[in-house]
């Protein structure tokens, strides 16, 4: 079932994802470390701080323990060990294969808040994340 | 023109990303002279780094290096090599 993204359907159908994915419980077998998107209208650069909208996921371990959607101006988000800024233009390109997460990363698109150097050594952990990330089925983009 | 593998053991990490950006984004301006930056590749598992270049010689690469980038990846390698396309067998 289709879900637009960000939503709380996106994230629990992620959540579910993670939780079934036995390649993602391998290799992010050895991962700590809670995330957070920011997610920031188009036009609108990171940091600017208005109109954010945020998913925050639980990571443990090759697990999600926990996930949630939190709307534009939500005061209880959890504080996460990474925040991954970007518009929400750039994450549906992340999202649908269009531009691949390390160029993200490297040209600025996605921002990285946290330890730069845990996610370069747990690139694996990041790419098949994403991998999960794109099984959740976007509205009018079927996922292989 | 010869091409040059090249393997780096990592030493440090970047903990800042504007500073891997940073720094990567020097290296690429560096090595668009004599000696070009075509490629590279990292493993996680041994925490190497495999860059593949393009040179008149070994030492127009190393020149491309600032003394910290060679303090936070050392060259372990650097190998000429042969390019072989196997799109080329289609």
């Amino acid at each position: 079932m289709p879900h637009s993204f960000p939503s709380t359907g996106w994230v629990e159908s992620l959540v579910a994802i993670l939780n079934e994915d036995e390649r993602y419980a391998h290799v992010a077998r050895g991962w700590e470390g809670d995330l957070l998107f920011e997610i920031h209208p188009d036009g609108d650069g990171p940091g600017v701080g208005q109109g954010v909208q945020r998913v925050y996921l639980d990571l443990w371990h090759g697990r999600c323990r926990s996930g949630s959607f939190h709307e534009v101006g939500s005061l209880n988000v959890p504080k996460a060990a990474f925040s991954m800024l970007a518009t929400k233009a750039q994450f549906l390109r992340i999202l649908s294969g269009e531009l691949d997460p390390m160029q993200a990363m490297l040209t600025r698109k996605l921002q990285v808040v946290g330890s730069m150097g845990y996610i370069l050594r747990n690139v694996p952990v990041v790419l098949d994340f994403v991998r999960c990330c794109r099984r959740v089925e976007l509205p009018g983009q079927p996922t292989g | 023109m010869p091409r040059y593998l090249l393997a780096h053991n990592i030493a440090s990490m970047y903990e800042d990303q504007d500073e891997w950006v940073r720094d990567w984004g020097g290296l690429r301006k560096r090595a668009r002279g004599a000696a070009t930056w075509l490629a590279s590749w990292y493993c996680a598992e041994t925490n190497r780094l495999y860059c593949e270049w393009e040179a008149p010689d070994l030492a127009s690469i190393k020149a491309c290096f600032t003394s910290i980038e060679l303090d936070m990846a050392p060259i372990a390698s650097m190998e000429e090599v042969v390019h072989m396309d196997p799109a080329w067998l289609d």
